[in-house]
């Protein structure tokens, strides 16, 4: 048994050392691996630091508010240390100087270690957790390594993500101290070249599996990802009107990218066999359909945006709900304004819309009505 | 540009769309012009927006408002009116574009989009489509088919609009006015107008009843005031029962105050001169069809008869026929307690004193008391009673405006109205009579102002600036590794600790 005092140490290596500098924008620092065993003592503990939790709850509340508005959000959670731990155990293992003998078997098992703590995150279940896990995945995505190559007249030495010794760049007249620094980026930082055991470990698998775990950085990063489906996480954020809104603003930024993405991913056979779930999905279509329509951001579509099957979707999507007459009647809540302004846009769709697509829209709808009556964005 | 519309070249004279050609301008126009809005309140604005520049007149025989329904049963709002040239077409763009609505010229069923900047000649159909609609319109980004449900006769719509309350720097200070009274008040401001000598003409206006329950025909009466004084006016806006109008025309008006929406001086045909239509500002409409022939007050007042014949007698005896006298006038002391103390003359050199005063004195005094500064004197009057300023000598007011020092009194004891005539030159100032036999002094009103803006200094503010923080994005991280070991797992926590315990699993992290 790990004595209480070790475990509180790694709870603070990783809350004082690793979180708060890492959401913070400082030098994070990491130490000894950590297990995932540790995870009960972590979820009954509290941090020594009281300024390093006002920093990582400041952080997250501030991070979640730009996307979506929430009234406060738990800190410390147990999902949130989950995601940090296995964050922890995949920079642990990139460290170049584990590629040496009695070392190199240690990157296997703190790599399960992180695989065992990304089994502890479950689904986020308010609102302020899945926005703060976004919050922290970005984060993540945006860490740095400065690798420093020191030559002198004789020697090379390499500092990779460590800082120089004085007595390497002392004297540097007379020795010919030389440096060269590089800023890597963190997807430089999991593939290293010539690394055949690092490449082995699979960490960018790895690091996609912690994004993942958070709903909304999957959902804002569905327009570069072609193999994007709607997973049942997604889906339950999305009921949330506040980060669906705030998904199908942040969506539109590119709205015939997303939408050739969302569209595809609409017809997902999984999706397709429960209704419920399918009506969420085309509550987000809608949405922003709708956003686009009263924002004035639409534009008389062109034969260049319904270029594949997935924008045709979206459009038709929405020709088709002015077709269904319990759809029309859950427009009447809008005001005229509103509802002229969209049924002008679909007006300007239909002439592009295929009848073949048009009626494979009007059963997706009245399966997704029959489920979700009262299922228009509002 | 889509493919709904073309653009109209120059000297093109044959169109798809039917009924329109090119006018002497060569901009393409139908016999009509239509303008689509999506709502009422729209075309209320539209309608705001003409009548405020323009005559609603010269639009109105033309002019039919329809509600329409498309195939999606949405329903939007047509206004279809003559297009007669594309001079007034431009102007009804302009001002529906301004409104929010878009428009359309043809002659019956297809309407096209009336020229724009992008299309100084205007637009043709690319192709006439088939529907089988009451009409058709054709813009550059849709195209839609409507039904008629209803129209809505623009009178209704005028009629239907509540007036809104003007803010006190915009009312207009008219001479006539109309005014209606509840029939229980109507013989007492009878009397009240003609005591007061305005020219003032009365109706009774009738409705019949609403419904079988009601007791008696509903009545008003009805007055139309001429060059009424503004305390009149004043008094009847307060009197409950009685509601005053401005005349905007021969035979519509609006309740004081308030101002229609729609300029109704625009649209003066819609309101016949043998009707009165005023329009209240709680939104109730006040129409009188036809209307009733008006009298003047003076014949409607109850006079006092008397049988004795002492008029006959007195007129008989020479009486009212005397010879002219002027004596002067005079104060005199008097033992008669003062009344109305409402001013105080303090001489300058007490001015210090004043100004001392004005710390201890309380904040409803000093809203109330006027000061006048003069050479020699200060003046200060405070409708209230001017009791509270122990500074000074104090006088009393005998009429409105004139005022003699406490303990005296003028002689002979003429009635305030005399004196008032006396000096109406001076009407609006106030006059001190002195007690040193001096002539009066006249006071003018403009240099009557409140006592603490009198005396106070200037305040200067200083500006505090409270703007929002400077907030700056956090840098990006920098990883750095801890200490190379030999055997990097030996010491690390949790390993002995091998399954990490499920119900930990909550995702939200309930469990902490």
């Amino acid at each position: 048994m790990t004595e209480p005092r070790a475990l509180q140490a790694a709870y603070d290596a990783l809350v004082v050392d690793f979180l708060a500098p890492l959401l913070d924008g400082r030098e994070v620092r990491l130490g000894p691996p950590i297990a995932p065993g540790c995870a009960s003592y972590f979820a009954q503990t509290r941090s020594g630091s009281v300024e390093a939790d006002h920093v990582i709850f400041e952080a997250l509340h501030r991070g979640a508010s730009e996307i979506a508005r929430v009234e406060t959000l738990r800190w410390p959670s147990m999902g949130l240390l989950a995601m940090a731990a296995a964050m922890y155990d995949v920079l642990f293992v990139t460290d170049p100087q584990l590629d040496r003998v009695f070392a190199r078997a240690a990157r296997t098992t703190v790599r399960e270690w992180a695989e065992g703590w990304l089994h502890l995150v479950g689904v986020p279940s308010t609102r302020g957790e899945a926005l703060a896990r976004h919050v922290l995945v970005e984060r993540f995505g945006s860490l740095r390594r400065k690798d420093v190559v020191v030559k002198n007249w004789a020697y090379t030495y390499r500092f990779f993500g460590r800082h120089v010794p004085a007595n390497v760049v002392a004297l540097p007249r007379l020795r010919f101290v030389r440096q060269e620094e590089t800023i890597r980026s963190l997807d430089a930082i999991l593939v290293r070249d010539g690394d055949v055991e690092l490449a082995r470990l699979e960490l960018p698998a790895l690091v996609r599996a912690i994004a993942s775990r958070s709903p909304v950085t999957e959902l804002l990063g569905a327009p570069s990802n072609q193999a994007f489906r709607f997973s049942a996480a997604s889906l339950a954020v999305l009921s949330d009107r506040a980060i669906r809104g705030a998904v199908a603003g942040h969506l539109l930024k590119d709205e015939w990218r997303a939408v050739s993405v969302l569209g595809t991913a609409l017809v997902d056979p999984t999706l397709l066999a429960q209704p419920m779930l399918l009506a969420i999905a085309v509550q987000l279509l809608l949405e922003m359909h709708l956003v686009c329509a009263l924002d004035g951001r639409a534009h008389a579509p062109s034969t260049r945006d319904l270029v594949d099957a997935g924008a045709i979707r979206y459009a038709a999507l929405l020709v088709a709900t002015f077709d269904d007459d319990r759809a029309v009647k859950e427009l009447s809540v809008f005001d005229d304004d509103h509802r002229v302004l969209l049924m002008r846009r679909a007006e300007a769709f239909r002439p592009r819309v295929p009848r073949q697509a048009m009626a494979e829209m009007q059963g997706l709808l009245a399966a997704a009505l029959a489920a979700e009556p009262a299922f228009l964005p509002s | 540009m889509t493919s709904f519309l073309e653009r109209a070249a120059l000297h093109q004279t044959r169109f798809r769309t039917p009924g329109v050609h090119p006018d002497a301008r060569g901009v393409v126009l139908g016999q009509k012009g239509l303008v689509l809005f999506p709502s009422l309140d729209r075309v209320v604005a539209f309608f705001r927006a003409y009548g405020d520049e323009g005559s609603l007149d010269e639009i109105l025989p033309s002019l039919v408002i329809q509600r329409v329904v498309s195939a999606l049963k949405t329903r939007e709002i047509v206004v279809t009116l003559a297009a007669e040239s594309s001079y007034r077409m431009d102007r009804v763009a302009a001002v529906a574009r301004l409104a929010g609505g878009d428009v359309f010229t043809g002659t019956q069923r297809h309407f096209v989009k009336y020229r724009d900047a992008t299309s100084p000649l205007g637009y043709d159909i690319a192709e006439v489509v088939e529907a089988k609609a009451d009409l058709v319109v054709h813009h550059d980004a849709y195209r839609q088919a409507y039904n008629v449900e209803r129209e809505v006769p623009f009178r209704d719509l005028v009629l239907k609009l509540s007036p809104y309350r003007l803010p006190p720097t915009e009312r207009s200070s008219a001479n006539r006015f109309f005014a209606t009274a509840e029939t229980g008040i109507g013989h007492a401001l009878v009397g009240y107008l003609f005591r007061w000598r305005s020219k003032a003409r009365v109706a009774i206006a009738e409705w019949p009843s609403a419904s079988a329950f009601d007791e008696r025909p509903r009545r008003l009466h009805l007055f139309d005031i001429e060059d009424a004084a503004p305390r009149i006016v004043t008094l009847l806006r307060s009197l409950p029962g009685v509601t005053v109008f401005e005349p905007l025309g021969r035979s519509f008006g609006v309740e004081l105050g308030f101002k229609h929406p729609i300029s109704l001086e625009s649209c003066q045909s819609l309101f016949p001169e043998s009707t009165l239509t005023l329009f209240r500002g709680d939104g109730q409409v006040v129409s009188v069809d036809p209307l009733p022939p008006f009298a003047p007050v003076r014949t409607l007042v109850r006079t006092p008869m008397s049988v004795d014949g002492a008029t006959e007698a007195q007129a008989a005896e020479g009486i009212g026929t005397t010879e002219s006298v002027t004596v002067p006038l005079r104060l005199a002391p008097t033992i008669q307690p003062a009344r109305n103390v409402l001013a105080t003359v303090i001489p300058a050199s007490q001015r210090e004193f004043l100004a001392k005063l004005l710390y201890v004195m309380p904040p409803r005094a000093l809203e109330s008391v006027q000061l006048a500064v003069g050479r020699e004197s200060l003046y200060l009057v405070d409708p209230n009673g001017v009791d509270g300023v122990p500074l000074g000598r104090f006088f009393c007011e005998v009429a409105h405006r004139i005022y003699v020092p406490t303990g005296m009194t003028l002689v002979p004891a003429v009635q305030p109205a005399v004196l008032e005539d006396m000096l109406a030159s001076q009407r609006g100032n106030h006059i001190f009579f002195e007690a040193d036999g001096a002539p009066p002094r006249v006071v003018p009103s403009q240099a009557f102002s409140p006592l603490s803006r009198s005396i106070l200094r200037e305040l200067a503010g200083v500006v505090v600036h409270a703007d929002m923080p400077g907030r700056e994005d956090p840098a990006l991280p920098l990883l750095s590794y801890g200490p190379e070991l030999r055997f990097p797992l030996w010491g690390a926590p949790g390993r002995e600790e091998t399954n990490a315990d499920p119900a930990l699993k909550l995702g939200s992290g309930g469990s902490r």
